[in-house]
C-alpha cells in the first residue's frame, strides 16, 4: 500500500424510516468497495449495517431523524448509526439482530449518551 | 428484513437449550448412538438462524430452501467444531460458517460473476426501457417507471445504475494502488488527477468487458477477492502454474485493449508477479 491517505468523513442523514434502510445498504456497499473490502466483506457489512438499523429504528422518537456516519480508510470501514431515542433505551439484544450484526462485525459499541441511541461497527479488511 | 423475521420462539430459551445439548454432546462417547440424535436436535433448534440469514440472500434467483440447505451445511460444520469451554455463544460462532457457505454457493454457482454481466445486461435494457419511456413520457423516466416497464424490483434498478458501477470501480483502483508499485503498464501506471481516473475507469470497463469469462474470473478473484493463485487454483480447478499464465495473459490483453495502437508501447513488459 502506499502512504495512507488520511481517513475520510461521510455523513448521511435521513427520516428514521425503515424505507430508507435500503438506500444505506447501497451506500455502505459502495464506500466499503472505494475502501477495497472483499466482496465478501462489503456483503457481510451490509447485513451488519441493516440489523443495527433494524434495532435502533423501534427507539427512535417519532419524526426524529437516523444519522448514519462512515470513517473511511484503506482497510477499514467505520460507521456509527444514531438516533434520537428515550432515556435509556436499549437495542435489543435478545434476538437474531444482534446476534448476526455481532457475528459480522469486527467490532460492535452500543452507547446511550444525551438523549441519542447508536451502535458503532468496524469491518476490516482480513486478506491482503 | 426486520425484526420481525425473527421467528416465534425465544432466542433466550433457544441458547439455554443449545447449551444443555452440547455440554450433553461433548460428555458422551465418540461412537455413542445419541450423538446424532443430540446433533439432530441442535440442527431443528437452530433452523430458524439459517432461515433467517438465507432469506437475506432472496431475490437473486436462488430459491429459499436451496439457500436453507446449503446453510445447513455451515450449521453442521459449526455443531462439529463448537468448543463450548471457549465462552462464545452458539449462535454468534456458526453465523459466519452458515453464511460463508450460502456465499461460497454463489461464488460457485458464479455469482460473482454474473453480478458485472448481470448489471451490463440490464444496462443494456434500462437503455432501451429510458428511450422509449422519454419519447412517450416526453420527460426522463423515473426509477419507479423504469422498475415497472422492466418488470425488476426498483432496489435492482438503483443498483444496476449505482452499485454496480462502484463495484466495477474498484478494479482500476486495486490494479494502480497494489502495494503502492504501479503495474508496469504507462496506461496503469500510477494517476493523480481524479478526472483522468474517472476516464481511465470509463476505458477500462469496456476492456474488462472484452475479457473471456475465464480470464475475468481469475482477475477477479486475484485482485478484488484477494484470492492467492493457489487459492484460485483450488477454486478453478486448475494448475497454480496455469493461474499465473491467466493472470499474465489477462493484464496483458487489459494493457493491449487499452493502449491505443500508435501509442502502444515497443517493448511488452511482463507482468508484475503476484504477490501470492
Amino acid at each position: 500500500m502506499p502512504a495512507a491517505p488520511p481517513p475520510e468523513d461521510v455523513e448521511l442523514r435521513f427520516p428514521a424510516n425503515g424505507a430508507y434502510v435500503a438506500i444505506l445498504r447501497t451506500v455502505t456497499a459502495g464506500l466499503a468497495a472505494r475502501c477495497q473490502l472483499t466482496v465478501d466483506e462489503i456483503e457481510d457489512l451490509r447485513i451488519a449495517v441493516d440489523e443495527a438499523s433494524a434495532l435502533l429504528l423501534p427507539h427512535a422518537l417519532p419524526g426524529s431523524a437516523l444519522t448514519a456516519s462512515f470513517n473511511l480508510e484503506v482497510g477499514r470501514i467505520a460507521f456509527v448509526a444514531a438516533v434520537p431515542a428515550e432515556p435509556g433505551a436499549e437495542p435489543d439484544r435478545g434476538g437474531f439482530a444482534w446476534t448476526v450484526m455481532r457475528a459480522l462485525a469486527d467490532d460492535v459499541l452500543v452507547s446511550t449518551q444525551g438523549g441519542v441511541l447508536s451502535i458503532a461497527l468496524t469491518k476490516r479488511r482480513t486478506t491482503d | 428484513m426486520s425484526l420481525h423475521d425473527a421467528p416465534g420462539e425465544d432466542p433466550a430459551v433457544l441458547r439455554a437449550r443449545a447449551a444443555h445439548l452440547f455440554v450433553d454432546l461433548r460428555e458422551l462417547p465418540e461412537q455413542d448412538a445419541t450423538r446424532r440424535q443430540l446433533r439432530d436436535r441442535l440442527v431443528e433448534l437452530h433452523l430458524p438462524l439459517v432461515e433467517y440469514l438465507a432469506r437475506r440472500f432472496t431475490g437473486r434467483n436462488e430459491p429459499l430452501p436451496d439457500l436453507v440447505q446449503v446453510g445447513v451445511i455451515g450449521l453442521l460444520k459449526s455443531i462439529d467444531r463448537f468448543d463450548p469451554d471457549r465462552g462464545l455463544e452458539f449462535s454468534t460462532y456458526a453465523t459466519p460458517t452458515i453464511l460463508g457457505e450460502i456465499k461460497r454457493h454463489f461464488r460457485d454457482a458464479g455469482w460473482l460473476l454474473h453480478v458485472p454481466r448481470r448489471a451490463q445486461e440490464l444496462q443494456a435494457s434500462l437503455t432501451r426501457a429510458r428511450d422509449e419511456l422519454s419519447q412517450q413520457l416526453h420527460r426522463a423516466p423515473t426509477v419507479a417507471e423504469l422498475a415497472a416497464r422492466l418488470t425488476v424490483p426498483e432496489d435492482e434498478v438503483i443498483e444496476a445504475l449505482d452499485v454496480a458501477r462502484a463495484y466495477a470501480g474498484v478494479p482500476l483502483e486495486v490494479l494502480t494502488e497494489r502495494e503502492g508499485t504501479p503495474i508496469d503498464s504507462p496506461l496503469l501506471s500510477e494517476v493523480d488527477e481524479a478526472l483522468e481516473r474517472v476516464e481511465q475507469r470509463a476505458v477500462l470497463r469496456p476492456a474488462i468487458d472484452a475479457l473471456t469469462d475465464r480470464e475475468r474470473e481469475v482477475l477477479l478473484l486475484r485482485f478484488i477477492v484477494g484470492k492467492s493463485q493457489t487459492e484460485i487454483a483450488d477454486i478453478i480447478g486448475v494448475s497454480q502454474m496455469q493461474v499465473s499464465r491467466l493472470v499474465a495473459r489477462s493484464l496483458a490483453r487489459l494493457r493491449t485493449e487499452l493502449a491505443p495502437a500508435a501509442t502502444r508501447p515497443a517493448r511488452d513488459r511482463a507482468p508484475r508477479g503476484p504477490a501470492a
